[in-house]
């Protein structure tokens, strides 16, 4: 993925009903109904496919979200992090470009 | 499934000349925890170590539905050879008749993974000490046999070798206590640790290598109608020469190693999800790489204990 190019698409998390979560202690573990198959997720992700990617974001907006979220900066470091994490989250099939 | 009937005898009381010839007629009923097997066979040299491996278990006598039907027959053929059917068909070629016995006992784990989905299977060893469980989810060489013969003779009771069947819903392990066969220098081994192991024959050159099967502690097979809730799981690992250390986990990275340790957790779908998650949220989960079986078994007992202490 083109992080430039990125930077212009919004993202959306696919419907809640398509996943189930499991919290365990700091970590999720998600089983995608849809494909039958299961992830482990950080927090970070968690937070994006259940907080803010409910709504379309670019993904400068969902990095700001979630660094307000976090408590930290969304420098360009964070905001690369967000974008590489997006390009995965569609490629496991858990969020929708539109 | 087991049928509500209390069998009254055991093998060994049906007797060695009576198990031969129902092997060559119409079969022996045999329950193997949740499983009544009709074993059949015309394979001699299997009759007495069958016998003594098999005589604390239940002898289903009569006629009944059972879950799996295993009979070893001898083919035409140059060379000696056994060939396996399960449910009247073989599942694969015909093997050295020498190695029958554990021709037999593959045919067993091959028909229980084909048709336990009941339950959540996991590749585990599984042993039981107060009322709780312990879980060694491992692929082959990993050392669970060996850990679950040594616990089994140091105060456990024996679950399984080979799987760890989970009812959903519950955290429960199902006991399914067979023969635990033995590969390579874990024979030796064991000989040293526990020389009241009963060992079937020494069965060499199979695709394992060497092999010998441990007898169950007959006090486990005779409680193997009796569960147990999860309380540890262990992803044991040997590693020659390797210092010993047992480290917990995260939960969640126990999760994932279960999920894919698991034979039908993609095809439970969702429910192995639940049950996968129900499980390591309710136990214990650690890493244990080992080398000396005497270590491990004395600091999982010391694991045990501390919890025993606990509550």
């Amino acid at each position: 993925m083109n992080t430039s190019s990125n930077a212009v698409y919004q993202w959306r998390a696919r419907p809640a009903d398509e996943v189930v979560w499991r919290a365990l202690d700091e970590d999720y573990v998600l089983y995608h109904r849809p494909s039958g198959k299961t992830h482990f997720l950080n927090a970070a992700s968690r937070s994006l496919l259940s907080d803010i990617l409910t709504t379309p974001q670019t993904a400068a907006a969902a990095a700001d979200a979630l660094a307000s979220r976090s408590g930290v900066a969304a420098d360009a470091a964070f905001v690369a992090t967000v974008t590489d994490t997006l390009a995965q989250l569609d490629h496991l099939g858990l969020i929708d470009r539109v | 499934m087991s049928s509500a009937h209390a069998p009254t005898r055991t093998i060994g009381e049906l007797g060695a000349a009576d198990f031969t010839r129902l092997l060559r007629s119409d079969g022996v009923g045999v329950r193997l925890g949740p499983f009544d097997v009709r074993l059949k066979s015309d394979v001699a040299a299997i009759d007495a170590p069958l016998f003594r491996l098999y005589r604390d278990y239940s002898w289903l006598e009569g006629e009944r539905v059972f879950n799996i039907h295993l009979a070893l027959t001898r083919p035409l053929s140059l060379r000696p050879r056994v060939r396996l059917l399960i449910d009247g068909r073989a599942p694969h070629a015909d093997l050295p008749a020498g190695q029958a016995l554990a021709v037999l006992e593959w045919g067993l784990n091959l028909a229980i993974a084909l048709r336990s989905h009941s339950w959540l299977m996991l590749h585990s060893a599984a042993v039981e000490r107060g009322g709780r469980a312990m879980l060694f989810p491992a692929w082959p060489g990993a050392g669970k046999t060996t850990l679950c013969v040594g616990l089994a003779h140091r105060g456990w009771r024996l679950f399984s070798d080979e799987f760890g069947l989970i009812r959903r819903g519950t955290c429960e392990a199902v006991p399914l206590p067979r023969p635990m066969p033995l590969k390579n220098a874990s024979i030796d081994v064991i000989r040293g640790f526990a020389p009241e192991a009963e060992l079937g024959p020494t069965i060499p050159n199979t695709r394992k290598g060497t092999i010998a099967h441990v007898k169950p502690p007959a006090a486990s097979v005779r409680a193997a109608h009796v569960p147990a809730r999860v309380r540890w799981i262990v992803f044991p690992q040997w590693l020659a020469g390797a210092p010993i250390e047992l480290t917990e986990i995260a939960r969640a990275e126990a999760f994932m190693t279960l999920a894919t340790n698991a034979f039908n957790y993609e095809m439970l779908g969702e429910e192995a999800f639940a049950a996968v998650g129900d499980l390591v949220a309710s136990a214990r989960c650690f890493r244990l790489r080992y080398s000396n079986l005497e270590e491990a078994v004395t600091l999982l007992n010391e694991l045990a204990d501390s919890d025993d202490a606990r509550h």
